[in-house]
């Protein structure tokens, strides 16, 4: 019944301009969205951060003076220095490369692993779906942190082994997330003209089935880039992420946190940039959400 | 359906209560009119563990080859002679193919046997069994810590909608699921175990201390369950909101309201109800995440949990204790999701039959 009424809403709307096409009412209703517009500004300030750190930073990130080392916030280190004397301001500008790299490869690893499980496990019947999910199922049985730390305990920390370990603990979520939404695809009219007018499988894929599931994928992105952001922080926290002179939030936090004591605000800093920084594409992640999802968008 | 007749009268009100829908299972079970079903579908949910179980144990058994350098140059260090290490890797029976090696080690496995430290030289299940009463007893704290703050925010913020109560708990919820857990301890540190010197932020050696104190005990835990609670709690406290809006929005519920039904009746029997059967689900799927978070804050409050064993024998390379924890970290998110399905079918019929 709901979807009638939005049938009719739709086609009311779009009488009187030309026609409004499903992604430009979803783009109306982003925009209309404070929070997440918020959101997207920071996450647009983050990326501008990230690229152009080198020119923003007053100091060198990684430049060590033990004279000056956990000085207090001030007017030549706005937030003070870490335990080896290093600007504290610089660092968390850079901190946000590590976090915005990782989080960008991690997910596509993620998504170009993943999406294909989904697709194979969802459209390519019974047997293929029992093998796929139960595999995906066997990986998702760990918990996501454990599988994660495990796999950077043999592999050895590194930016690169960090990507690889997040692309594959997330793929796993893309994988069950596309099995879902193309079983569902597969059901539907133009799936089965598609068939019935002699096209190949691989075209019904492409042309059909992907461009009707590209928005769940989408969602679910912005939650496990977010994801991805904290999942980078808790590794290096523990010692299992990145190495120690790149300027990385969790690394930071992790090194801040043995000097609580003695500067007690230092770990606000790198903290807080990270809980900004998912927070920001949390915010997003919500407005895109309810934009792309017809029931929501009437709602609000 | 022979059991319905007779309390037509009484059907419809128990027709939507959780209560009913258990009274009505098991008066099928009683009259066996289904029992056959819901035994099928127990014993379906048993069978697909087994090939899950299988791929739990091929991860965690890969662990060992993907790790950089010979498990047997760790054990005997690097300069040892060509014929001991020879020697150790039959006696490990390394020397045979990877296929052996794996079903030798399955079998050993299925008698519960997670072979030894190499470090301490103790058996892996006991050096787990000894720090798990920690470790479940911070996850499930902040379990239910998350829903015990959840579901009356989520209540509160759909039941009041668009007031200034559900803007602060929805905004909360979002903060919520943005904070990292380990970030929240460190800032609840600042304040309770630095600022304001109320609670404790280390000190605690073993479970025992329940025991003896059990006050002291609680103590100890409070910042580790919030801090790990907090973001199951936002995502928890969202779930029950949208859930509690798609019921009260019903027309059922418009109808209940007219009859003149009181609010807090429909809030509690239709509404709440409704959202608690996928909180049941999310709540087991997420027993995992909170597993793994209990790593990251056993570290950070030093509570000597099954996590911080972990993180020890990673830095001492020890692979069985590896192993052995992550594997029956794995088998714990198996069972516990296996019961939540079938709990999940008992309630639902629509379930069982897929």
């Amino acid at each position: 019944m709901k979807e009638a009424t939005e049938t009719k809403d739709t086609s009311k709307a779009g009488s009187g301009e030309k026609t409004t096409s499903e992604l430009r009412l979803a783009l109306r209703q982003l925009k209309k969205d404070k929070m997440s517009m918020f959101g997207l500004i920071v996450i647009a300030a983050m990326v501008f951060l990230a690229i152009f750190s080198e020119y923003l930073t007053p100091y060198d990130p990684t430049e060590q003076d033990f004279d000056i080392a956990l000085s207090p916030p001030s007017g030549a280190h706005l937030l003070g220095t870490d335990s080896l004397g290093r600007d504290m301001f610089s660092r968390v500008i850079t901190g946000a490369r590590v976090s915005i790299f990782v989080g960008i490869v991690s997910c596509a690893i993620a998504m170009s692993i993943g999406v294909p499980m989904g697709i194979l496990a969802g459209y390519g019947g019974p047997r293929a779906d029992n093998v796929v999910s139960r595999i995906i199922d066997g990986i998702m049985a760990f918990p996501p942190l454990l599988l994660a730390i495990a796999l950077m305990a043999v592999l050895g920390a590194s930016m690169t082994n960090v990507m690889m370990a997040l692309g594959f603990t997330i793929s796993t979520h893309y994988a069950r997330l596309t099995r879902g939404v193309t079983l569902k695809a597969k059901e539907q009219t133009y799936v089965m003209a598609a068939k019935t007018i002699g096209l190949k499988e691989y075209q019904i894929v492409l042309k059909h089935i992907l461009p009707n599931i590209i928005a769940p994928i989408i969602i679910q992105t912005t939650v496990t880039f977010a994801y991805a952001i904290i999942a980078e922080a808790s590794l290096s926290f523990l010692g299992l992420g990145v190495k120690p002179p790149t300027p990385s939030w969790g690394l930071d936090l992790s090194d801040a946190r043995k000097y609580v004591l003695e500067a007690p605000w230092l770990p606000l800093f790198p903290g807080f940039a990270i809980f900004i920084a998912v927070l920001a594409v949390n915010m997003f992640g919500d407005g895109l959400n309810s934009a792309l999802n017809p029931r929501e968008r009437r709602r609000l | 359906m022979p059991f319905l007749q007779g309390n037509s009268g009484k059907r419809w009100e128990s027709d939507l209560s959780l209560v009913g829908k258990i009274r009505r299972t098991l008066h099928y079970l009683d009259k066996k009119v289904l029992g056959k079903g819901i035994r099928r579908f127990i014993i379906k949910r048993l069978i697909y563990a087994i090939p899950v179980f299988f791929i739990v144990s091929l991860v965690t058994w890969g662990f060992m080859y993907l790790a950089k350098g010979d498990p047997i140059i760790i054990l005997t260090g690097p300069h040892a002679q060509k014929e001991l290490i020879e020697e150790f890797r039959r006696q490990y029976g390394l020397d045979q193919p990877l296929h052996i090696q794996y079903i030798r080690w399955l079998g050993r496995l299925l008698n519960g046997d997670l072979g030894r430290s190499i470090i301490t030289n103790e058996p892996v299940t006991k050096m787990i069994a000894d720090r798990l009463p920690t470790t479940i007893t911070l996850a499930v704290s902040a379990m239910l810590f998350a829903l015990i703050v959840a579901i009356p925010a989520g209540v509160i913020a759909s039941t009041k909608r668009n007031t200034i109560l559900d803007y602060g708990a929805m905004s909360l919820a979002i903060a919520g699921q943005s904070i990292p857990d380990f970030f929240l301890a460190i800032l609840l540190i600042i304040v309770f175990g630095i600022y304001l010197k109320v609670l404790p932020i280390t000190g605690y050696t073993d479970f025992n201390l329940f025991i003896s104190n059990p006050v002291e005990g609680v103590r100890h835990f409070l910042l580790p369950v919030i801090s790990l609670g907090a973001m199951f709690s936002a995502l928890a406290a969202r779930l029950v909101k949208s859930g509690m809006i798609e019921v009260l929005d019903q027309d059922y519920i418009t109808t209940a309201r007219a009859k003149g039904l009181p609010e807090r009746y429909l809030v509690i029997k239709h509404a709440l109800i409704n959202t608690l059967i996928p909180l049941i689900t999310v709540t087991a799927t997420n027993f995992a995440t909170l597993l793994g978070g209990a790593i990251i804050i056993e570290e950070i409050f030093a509570l000597p949990g099954v996590g911080r064993l972990l993180m020890r024998s990673i830095l001492y390379r020890d692979f069985p204790t590896m192993q052995g924890i992550a594997l029956f970290m794995a088998l714990v998110y198996t069972v516990t999701n296996m019961v939540s399905d079938v709990l999940y079918g008992l309630v639902d019929p629509r379930i069982r039959v897929e």
